[in-house]
């Protein structure tokens, strides 16, 4: 580039100290290409539209997790939080196409939006212009935590949470109740004879009971790093039983007080050590 | 790591480059730069297919290489791009002239098209291709240095637009893009073009540089062998026919250049281009000046065949003229005015000058310089002569013309002409009354008897003006019997003539009042090309005019035929009068007759494209600008009925018929549910008289509804497509 701008100022020295009209039109003529070529894309990166059209659901911290997304033109892709390698969405010169962008969620945590990087050159590729663009994802992603060292942890069953800890909500079991559609229901669950009487789509709701849990009580500390090493120890030690067929009952002690879930896979208890907060 | 695989990795390339594209049109614009060259003299043929070949040949090289290139090429090339500096080095040693560029030129261009061409045989990388494209703008710039006129437009435009789709290759090939975005190409172009113009609009326009040897060069010259030392059309033994008709005196039809001007003698002038003329400033490129009159033909007392009477520069270029006693300008402060002349045509070997010449570079054996400044060449002069005048401009103001003529306060004029000098520029063919009294009755009320001032600049001023209110210009006047008074026959027949007869009106005039006058011919300054920074003289613009003498200042040009004064154009004026010409001459009606019906049916095009394809979408979306109206807009994710729901809650005497419309239109997108004409008809009207009456009782949110805008034609595409396939 800077030497670009070199050349043209050359060109016009050329002109003035030989007189010639022509080398300060060609002169010209470049430096209007390359002023032309460094902004352009200014405006191209400005243009970028980027949506993410599909995403997963769960993803463990330091895998490399893919999220579909949308763009309207020739773009490059570059994640940042979390990180990825770049990506070229290529195609068309116009048009919506669809790249897979891949990310590597270093820590737990839920993701409802991932920052990306967009850059365009267009249309002489003479310079990348980029932008930060906050991209919403279609639906909540879960960082579980990496699967670490389970350690030892006091073990204890307890039945102060009355039945409710042993009743969960399933696709089977025993009728619960009846209540409106909401979006994101399946549409097996639509309950056909209260949606005719009442006028408005109906869902049945199912639950069944569980064995009687485990009861695993978990504080994370304050500093972050000692917090992603705990759950991570907790993501062990909980896998562990679940894979015994013991379902656990995950009691953490966050902020807003006692958070008590069941958990019976390790989705449940990617999902929940995924939300779960340190105490200040 | 040992230094030669230190200098390996740091040479390592980039990742290689596939796009064979952008790799044609990278050598593309190489190859048009090596030709501009050569089409402009600066490459012989041997050298440029040499370069064109080795191009080809090390771009298919480089493409084939590109994976795995080998580590000895560059050694190589550096060892020939060494051998070329050398080679530029010598040659500019032994034959180029000091401080003139234009001699380096040719070896500079020889060096770049071989360095250009060497490096094609090492371009693996994108990187690599981008210095080619970049490269040939040096190219293209020598080849531009020697260029005066706009041959080496065609392949400017060739450079450019295969530069350009090389450009675009190399974003295809980094963006992973196929297809042209003609779109933004488009309106790229379109800056890049009006860049272009502004720049060259307001950059200051480049000029001959006074640290430089000026041009000059010879084309055809053999030694003149005529007896009046004027040649004819570059011809040396075809010496000038004085005023003839018959003769090739004079290029494009002026008769002027000769021995002496007939002002009898109807001529027409063709547009042929005579030269091009790069110079500090525009000014009249004079020729020849006659001070003889004899009722129809000026004539030159001081022949320049008569060796007596005219002085022998015999020094070789450049050669220094000396400055006659009559125009020694003591009070006006000369400033230096540096023209080349680009001849286009053989012409007469007069060497044409802006006012006081004072060196000419003429490649020359000697000059003849007669002492009215007429400057002739030992040499004839064919098509491509190049020479160059250094002038001291030294025109003064109206101001210093009106002081000038004034006695000063010692009583003493700077400067009076000689009496042999006296005699030959008041010298008149025979005294007429007529005349010499319409010159008083023209200059009458200007001074007072007796006053010794004899106000020339004033009477000057009063005779041009009143030729221009008396005279009308024309070139297409009947040629004049031999015996017939020229002036005579002007001002008291039919007032039209063109620039000799109202030149030679005035100064005939003006000599019959005393003051003494001469007739000059030779061009106007002509048409100034922003592009190539030359004036363009064309045939046509042959001229005479009046030189007028003022103690102090020497000769002093007075065009009466176009009494206006010469404007310096800058590159920006003259581009915005040749658009605003261009423009005017536009046929807008019809333009404009065909942008509305390309406007009407692009408007066509795009309502047919976002037509709802069938009436349940309508329908649906009649809804949702009813509840975009009440500042309820439809969520992404919302069924219709659930939306109807919702605007049911808004409108609740509606709600019957809403939920009806919902299930209508929803069990014809999701159950197939064919409804019959009636229930359409019926969904189609109550969903427009829902709208009209939502617009008219509520009004919404803008910020929300702008907001939420693109969920809403996002949700209404779904159910389309969905209605349109029948699910």
């Amino acid at each position: 580039m800077v030497g670009s701008f070199v050349a043209v100022v050359a060109l016009s020295s050329v002109a003035h100290s030989s007189g010639s009209g022509w080398v300060q039109s060609v002169g010209a003529l470049s430096a209007a290409v390359l002023a032309t070529g460094l902004v352009a894309p200014l405006f191209s990166a400005r243009r970028a539209r980027v949506s993410c059209t599909r995403s997963p659901s769960d993803t463990v911290a330091g895998r490399t997790t893919s999220l579909t997304m949308s763009a309207n033109g020739p773009i490059r892709i570059q994640p940042l939080l979390p990180l990825g390698p770049e990506v070229r969405a290529g195609g068309r010169a116009r048009g919506e196409r669809q790249v897979t962008v891949e990310v590597v969620p270093r820590r737990r945590g839920v993701l409802d939006a991932i920052v990306i990087e967009v850059a365009s050159s267009s249309p002489f590729g003479m310079v990348w212009w980029a932008r930060e663009v906050v991209v919403p994802l279609p639906r909540p992603l879960h960082v579980a935590p990496r699967t670490g060292v389970p350690g030892i942890a006091d073990e204890a069953s307890s039945d102060s949470l009355g039945d409710a800890a042993r009743r969960r909500s399933s696709i089977t079991g025993d009728p619960r109740g009846i209540r409106q559609y909401e979006p994101g229901d399946s549409k097996r669950s639509i309950h056909w004879p209260a949606t005719s009487h009442t006028g408005t789509l109906m869902v049945s709701e199912t639950d069944r009971s569980t064995d009687i849990p485990v009861v695993v009580d978990v504080t994370l500390p304050p500093d972050p790093e000692a917090a992603e090493r705990e759950a991570e120890r907790v993501m062990a030690l909980v896998s562990r039983y679940l894979s015994r067929g013991v379902p656990v009952v995950l009691c953490s002690f966050e902020p807003g007080g006692r958070t008590v879930r069941v958990v019976l896979d390790r989705i449940e208890l990617g999902r929940r050590l995924a939300r779960a907060v340190s105490v200040p | 790591m040992t230094l030669w695989t230190r200098v390996v990795e740091a040479n390592r390339p980039g990742p290689a480059e596939h796009s064979v594209r952008f790799r044609i049109a990278s050598a593309l614009v190489v190859i048009i730069a090596i030709a501009a060259c050569w089409s402009q003299g600066e490459l012989g043929a041997p050298l440029a297919l040499f370069a064109i070949a080795a191009t080809i040949i090390g771009n298919a090289f480089s493409y084939w290489r590109r994976e795995r290139p080998w580590p000895l090429v560059k050694p190589i090339l550096a060892a020939c791009v060494v051998g070329g500096f050398v080679w530029f080095i010598v040659t500019v040693t032994r034959s180029a002239t000091p401080g003139d560029i234009s001699t380096v030129e040719a070896p500079l261009a020889a060096l770049f098209a071989w360095v250009l061409s060497t490096h094609s045989f090492d371009v693996p990388a994108r990187k690599d291709v981008a210095y080619s494209l970049a490269g040939s703008a040096a190219l293209m710039a020598v080849a531009a240095a020697q260029t005066v006129d706009l041959s080496l437009g065609i392949y400017v435009l060739a450079w450019v637009v295969c530069g350009l789709w090389g450009l675009v290759s190399m974003w295809q090939s980094m963006s992973g893009a196929e297809g042209v975005p003609w779109i933004t190409l488009g309106v790229a172009g379109l800056v890049v073009a009006v860049l272009t113009v502004v720049l060259v609009s307001l950059l200051p326009a480049p000029h001959v540089s006074t640290s430089l040897v000026f041009p000059s060069s010879s084309a055809g010259a053999a030694p003149v062998n005529s007896p009046s030392n004027l040649t004819d059309g570059g011809s040396a033994g075809l010496p000038a026919h004085a005023a003839s008709p018959s003769g090739k005196t004079g290029v494009g039809g002026f008769l002027g250049f000769a021995k002496s001007l007939n002002t009898g003698v109807r001529a027409s002038l063709g547009d042929q281009v005579v030269m091009r003329v790069r110079a500090t400033r525009p000014a009249f490129w004079v020729g020849q000046t006659y001070d003889t009159w004899d009722g129809q033909s000026w004539m030159q007392s001081k022949n320049p065949a008569d060796s007596r009477s005219v002085q022998t520069l015999k020094s070789g270029s450049p050669f220094d003229i000396p400055v006659a006693s009559d125009q020694q300008a003591t009070l006006s402060p000369a400033s230096t005015n540096i023209q080349t002349f680009y001849l286009a045509q053989s012409g007469p070997n007069l060497v044409f000058h802006a006012d006081n010449a004072q060196r000419v570079y003429l490649q020359s054996q000697h000059l003849l310089v007669t002492n009215d400044g007429t400057i002739v060449s030992s040499t004839s002069m064919g098509t491509g002569t190049v020479y160059t005048v250094v002038s001291a401009d030294s025109t003064a103001t109206a101001a210093q013309l009106q002081a000038a003529t004034a006695v000063g306060a010692s009583g003493i004029r700077p400067d009076i002409l000689t009496p042999d000098q006296q005699t030959r520029y008041l010298q008149l063919a025979q005294p007429d009354p007529r005349v010499a009294a319409l010159a008083r009755q023209i200059t009458a009320g200007i001074g007072t008897p007796g006053d010794p001032d004899p106000h020339t600049e004033a009477k000057v001023s009063a005779i041009e003006t009143w030729m221009s209110s008396h005279i009308h210009y024309s070139t297409d006047i009947p040629p004049l019997q031999a015996n017939q008074n020229a002036v005579d026959s002007f001002l008291f027949g039919s007032r039209i003539g063109f620039c000799e007869q109202i030149s030679t009106a005035t100064a005939v005039m003006l000599r019959s009042l005393g003051i003494p006058a001469r007739e000059a011919v030779g061009y106007v300054p002509g048409s100034y090309n922003p592009i190539t920074d030359l004036y363009q003289v064309e045939a046509k613009d042959a001229h005479a005019w009046v030189q007028v003498w003022f103690p102090g200042y020497g000769w002093q040009n007075f065009d009466p035929t176009a009494n206006v004064p010469l404007a310096n154009p800058s590159p920006g004026s003259v581009i915005a009068a040749s658009t605003g010409h261009f423009l005017g001459r536009l046929p807008w009606v019809p333009i404009g007759a065909a942008l509305v019906v390309m406007v009407g049916a692009f408007e066509l095009r795009r309502r047919h494209i976002r037509r709802p394809p069938t009436w349940a979408h309508r329908s649906a979306l009649e809804l949702e600008r009813a509840g975009a109206h009440a500042g309820i807009i439809r969520r992404g994710n919302e069924t219709l009925i659930a939306y109807c729901a919702r605007l049911a809650d808004a409108a609740p005497g509606c709600r019957p018929e809403l939920m009806t419309t919902a299930s209508v239109i929803e069990g014809f997108a999701y159950g197939g549910i064919e409804p019959s004409a009636d229930q359409m008809a019926w969904v189609s009207a109550f969903t427009r008289r829902f709208r009209v009456g939502r617009r008219s009782a509520t009004t919404g949110g803008p910020g929300e509804g702008r907001g939420q805008t693109r969920d809403t034609s996002r949700a209404s595409s779904k159910e389309a497509a969905a209605a349109s396939s029948g699910r």
